[in-house]
């Protein structure tokens, strides 16, 4: 049993190694840190926000990309999220029936949201029934701006022009919670050790740990020496890391300072529904649901030759989403820590989730992902880079900013992901030559990701 | 010398490869058929001779001249007509608007000439002159499909599956009406339904998969090849 | 029968057959008849017939302006079946220029002196501006259409997002120029002779006030709707176009150039765009911020129109749903003036799912 599970765990390790890499390392990135004030507490800010909106991307590109749904009342699914956590954690009195929610656990807070989120998408969705195509978008736009315009008129419980101030929930702030995470991290980070070591043991002619093999080889070559000299210094690097980061968290642990938790905490909340997200979305599209609802974007008629309900498919799709854009929603909430309507309801909203999802590339998962972070990234600092390079050009960063968006179109006709998956073949083919296999990916992951990271990390400081 | 010339094309759909270099060829005042299963890449062909389907590689020759790197109106232009496979006439118009989009700035002086012309052919469009496509019959619709591609003075015709979809009656009629056109236009004509066009056609090929697997001169000597038909059409002759 | 009968007849056949006619006659005898009925009545008016005949005329003449925008996003996305999401922005652009080029050539004009008829400078520089803009704007939206554009038809999400890419340079670029949204230009206060051909307004008396140039604005709309009918029914490209937009690759397989076609549309509907900012300048004024507000307007109406395989008198009613609804809601129910439009457009599409005049 226990070595079933084992040779489980083993065969995702090895299927899943890019994956892995890139989580681990994300999951690390706030052990690093106990300063009160560092770049890379704003970096971890960034990354946040980040992560929310890559997980709104993702809901628009699970309709969008894999369905065909074009949903501009995005902002209406994001929007009840976003409103549902200020009603719970805000400290302003509430009329009836929403004070009955008002000051609710962290946990529940996020269950009844996300199912909120599920009915709200699920009412959106039923328009499809008679709407397709850009019906379908303009019934969504309507119904998201009918909420919309009754969020700015009703000043009682949307704070109007000054919007409702939402408090950190207690949760966030506990380190109790923040322990919890740094666990888990640690879990993710034993994972990536042990496929690390596992990918040593099959790519090299013997496995090093399989001393009586070692052993008799040793004698004859120093190659693996050598190797295994290589393996005692990783493995003292690891445990130089693991000091840093145990005396970063303990260091933390036993601060007056609460605050100091809300930044560490939210990220890690973001980055775990992400992945949680992640991870739903790419066992959906490979389900067979994922399969008939990708069908019906392609050919709806005959899906329902076949004998399907496309409704109740297309139903069911939106309704996920609206969960998904709702988790997003409540994340976004107590980061933003003040929500108006246009903040949280606005129709820009949608439009933003198209663009993220557009530069990243329709229907590649990942892509929406990537998508924002390159579009929120620029928008919060274009305009100090801007100013740097050229003084007093700042306000020039919408244009900067629109024509990045046409670079990215000539260059990626189909989003960034998009584009270089139709040349996957090539490149793959490419790396081939230069004796890179599919195997051998994840470094590449951790050593982009960690340029990547560099570079922000450069441009935030 | 052949007024079509097709040598070697192959083509693509997006990135899926349709045609495996087929070769044939139209000559001038004969009518050649195109046979073959659903998707055994004859209206690809036809797309292809049109530039609809730019071919990556092979060559077609009109009177002549290379043409398969042209863009499809000036194909077109040179003086080919086309009637596709569902019609596609176009609905919001009026009959008489259908044509007179068809027609080329060249065609427009004699236009009266040209309408008198098709009357004849299709007394029923002059009927339904100032109609609206959409309410036409089915039949109707063909045959203003075909008229479309008579309003302008071309020297080949690209008919792709004529008689699908219509009722006997309406197919005799059609048929009759093209055989009436054989006199003074070559035709390319693609049919599923062989047995149709024995009467009409000269020339066939036959498409198989993306190539041409049996060619010949004489439509009634395919009947009599049971063997073939069976294979490569998916019908019994008995 | 003779050619004089033949024509007769034809216009006949015409007037009686054409929708746009039909309403046409409607309005006109609906206006007479409130005109009339005022007229006799000769009682104070009340409060409710004064913002009734304003919300009529408001409406009226907002729906004309709407449709002179909208007609060339829909042709765009009619043809081309590109979003132009730089539509809003193309309409804000055609504003300012328009404004630019009325001053210098009401300057122009003046230093000249042929001309020392106020009506007739301010006519001239109007028309040199309108003229001017559709040119600019024209050559501005061909020249993004053979540049980008071009390359992606069939692209959908490709061409959202070099769209919205223009959008956001032409709207910043505006908002660096002229300033943010909260300032709005009008002509008459800034122009030398404090004069406009078209401003002023008709007074009925008893408080029935209407600005002449609302008038102008109806009876022009109404007119170039009509031309638009005419070119769609009667002229060459009208009829490639309406065609096209059923079905683009059998027109090209026709014989016709269907890539200087969508170069062609691109052109003239960023020039209907830009001619509808300049027409908006002397009544609303030019601002930055017009660019999204009336984006989504245009959305809304061409949904409402018939988006797919919809047809150009879809549009124009479209316009005069939104338009109307609008200002009317303004007058009497200003509560819900901003939602309005979303509540009509659901209840057509509940309705007719494909619109107006549109295929499901």
């Amino acid at each position: 049993m226990s070595y079933l599970t084992l040779s489980k765990i083993d065969k995702y390790l090895s299927k899943n190694r890019v994956f892995i890499t890139v989580v681990a390392f994300l999951y690390f990135l706030p052990l690093l840190t106990a300063a009160e004030t560092s770049s890379l507490r704003t970096l971890l800010h960034t990354l946040t926000l980040i992560f929310t909106f890559g997980i709104l991307a993702m809901s628009f590109d699970l309709q969008l990309g894999r369905s065909g749904l074009l949903n501009f009342g995005q902002a209406l699914l994001f929007g009840v999220g976003a409103y549902m956590f200020a009603f719970i954690f805000t400290n302003k009195a509430m009329p009836f029936p929403i004070s009955l929610i008002s000051g609710l656990p962290y946990p529940f807070a996020l269950f009844l949201t996300i199912l909120v989120g599920i009915f709200v998408g699920a009412v959106m969705g039923a328009t499809t029934d008679r709407l397709r195509g850009t019906g379908f978008a303009f019934i969504a736009l309507a119904i998201a701006m009918l909420v919309f315009e009754f969020f700015k008129t009703n000043s009682d419980i949307s704070g109007g022009e000054t919007g409702l101030r939402v408090e950190i929930p207690p949760l966030i702030k506990n380190q109790f919670t923040y322990l919890i995470f740094a666990i888990f991290a640690l879990l993710v980070i034993i994972a990536f050790i042990f496929m690390v070591v596992q990918y040593i043991s099959t790519r090299l002619p013997v496995n090093p740990f399989d001393y009586q093999k070692v052993n008799e080889i040793t004698e004859k070559a120093e190659k693996f020496e050598l190797t295994s000299r290589k393996i005692g210094l990783m493995i003292l690097g690891l445990i130089i890391v693991g000091l840093v980061v145990a005396s970063n968290v303990f260091s933390l642990f036993f601060t007056s300072k609460r605050y100091l938790f809300t930044i560490p905490v939210q990220y890690y909340l973001a980055l775990t529904s992400m992945v949680v997200v992640y991870l739903f979305i790419q066992r959906l599209s490979i389900s067979p649901f994922g399969r008939v609802i990708t069908a019906i974007a392609q050919n709806e008629e005959r899906v329902q030759a076949l004998g399907y309900n496309t409704y109740r498919y297309k139903i069911i799709t939106v309704a996920i989403a609206g969960g998904i854009a709702a988790l997003s929603g409540a994340l976004f909430s107590p980061y933003i820590r003040t929500l108006d309507p246009h903040t949280g309801l606005g129709v820009e909203i949608a439009i933003d989730a198209m663009i993220y999802t557009i530069v990243g590339g329709l229907g590649t998962l990942i892509g929406p992902f990537l998508g924002t972070g390159v579009v929120v990234f620029s928008e919060l600092r274009l305009v100090d880079l801007i100013e740097n390079i050229f003084p007093g050009f700042g306000e020039w960063w919408l244009v900067v900013l629109g024509v990045l968006y046409i670079i990215i179109v000539l260059f990626f006709p189909y989003g960034i992901v998009g584009s270089l998956q139709r040349r996957s073949r090539s490149l793959k083919e490419t790396g081939r030559q230069l004796f890179i296999y599919e195997h051998d990916y994840w470094i590449f992951a951790l050593i982009g990701t960690f340029l990547v990271f560099f570079i922000m990390f450069a441009m935030v400081s | 010398m052949s007024l079509l010339e097709v040598n070697d094309i192959h083509v693509y759909i997006q990135s899926f490869y349709i045609l495996h270099g087929v070769s044939f060829e139209v000559p001038k005042g004969e009518v050649t058929v195109l046979l073959g299963r659903n998707g055994s890449g004859k209206t690809t062909a036809m797309k292809a001779i049109l530039g609809l389907l730019p071919p990556r590689q092979g060559s077609i020759r009109f009177k002549g001249d290379e043409i398969s790197h042209l863009p499809a109106h000036k194909i077109v232009q040179q003086g080919i007509g086309y009637v596709p496979d569902t019609r596609r006439i176009f609905n919001t118009l009026t009959v008489e608007q259908n044509l007179l989009v068809a027609m080329r700035r060249s065609g427009t002086k004699n236009q009266e000439d040209k309408f008198e012309y098709i009357f004849n052919l299709f007394p029923d469009l002059k009927q339904f002159w100032k109609n609206k496509a959409r309410s036409l019959s089915g039949g109707q619709q063909q045959m203003l499909a075909v008229a479309r591609a008579l309003v302008n003075e071309n020297d080949l015709l690209l008919i792709d599956e004529p008689t699908e979809g219509l009722s006997p009656l309406y197919s005799k009629n059609l048929l009759r009406s093209l055989s009436q056109l054989k006199e003074t236009k070559t035709i390319l004509l693609v049919e599923q339904n062989f047995r149709s066009v024995t009467a009409l056609g000269d020339r066939y090929y036959i498409f198989d998969d993306g190539k041409i697997v049996a060619s010949g001169e004489d439509m009634a000597k395919l009947t009599a090849d049971k063997e073939l038909v069976s294979r490569h059409l998916g019908v019994t002759t008995t | 029968m003779s050619i004089e009968t033949s024509i007769y007849q034809k216009i006949k056949k015409f007037i009686l057959t054409s929708r746009i006619v039909k309403i046409l006659t409607l309005v006109i005898i609906l206006i007479l008849s409130i005109y009339w009925a005022y007229s006799q009545i000769e009682i104070s008016v009340d409060a409710f017939t004064l913002k009734f005949g304003r919300s009529i005329i408001d409406g009226l003449a907002y729906s004309m302006l709407l449709f002179l925008m909208v007609s060339g996003f829909f042709v765009i996305f009619g043809l081309c079946d590109v979003i132009n999401f730089a539509h809003g922005a193309f309409f804000m652009l055609g504003g300012f220029i328009g404004y630019e080029i009325y001053l210098a050539s009401e300057i122009y004009l003046l230093d000249t002196a042929f001309l020392n008829n106020n009506f007739f400078v301010s006519l001239l520089a109007f028309f040199i501006a309108c003229i001017g803009t559709a040119s600019i704007l024209a050559v501005i939206g061909g020249g993004i259409e053979v540049f980008t554009i071009k390359k992606y038809y069939g692209n959908v999400t490709s061409q959202i997002l070099l769209t919205i890419g223009f959008m956001f340079i032409i709207a910043k670029l505006a908002e660096i120029i002229w300033g943010a949204p909260f300032q709005t230009f009008f002509l008459d206060s800034s122009s030398q002779l404090n004069y406009f051909f078209l401003g002023g307004v008709i007074n009925l008396g008893t408080g029935l006030v209407f600005e002449v140039y609302q008038i102008f604005l109806i009876i022009f709309g109404f007119l170039f709707a009509g031309g638009m009918f005419l070119v769609f029914q009667k002229t060459r490209v009208g009829l490639q176009i309406q065609a096209g937009i059923e079905d683009a690759e059998m027109v090209e397989a026709l014989g016709i150039n269907i890539t200087r076609l969508f170069t062609l549309v691109f052109m003239v509907g960023a020039a209907l765009a830009g001619l509808a900012g300049v027409i908006l300048v002397p009544w609303l004024g030019a601002n930055t911020g017009h660019g999204t507000t009336y984006l989504i307007f245009a959305f809304v109406i061409v949904v409402v129109g018939g988006a797919h395989y919809g047809r150009f008198e879809g549009t124009f009613f479209g316009a005069l749903i939104v338009g109307m609804s609008i200002k009317f809601c303004e007058y009497f129910f200003p509560d819900i003036s901003s939602i309005i439009v979303f509540i009509i457009m659901s209840v057509i599409l509940v309705f007719k799912p494909g619109g107006l005049t549109g295929e499901h």
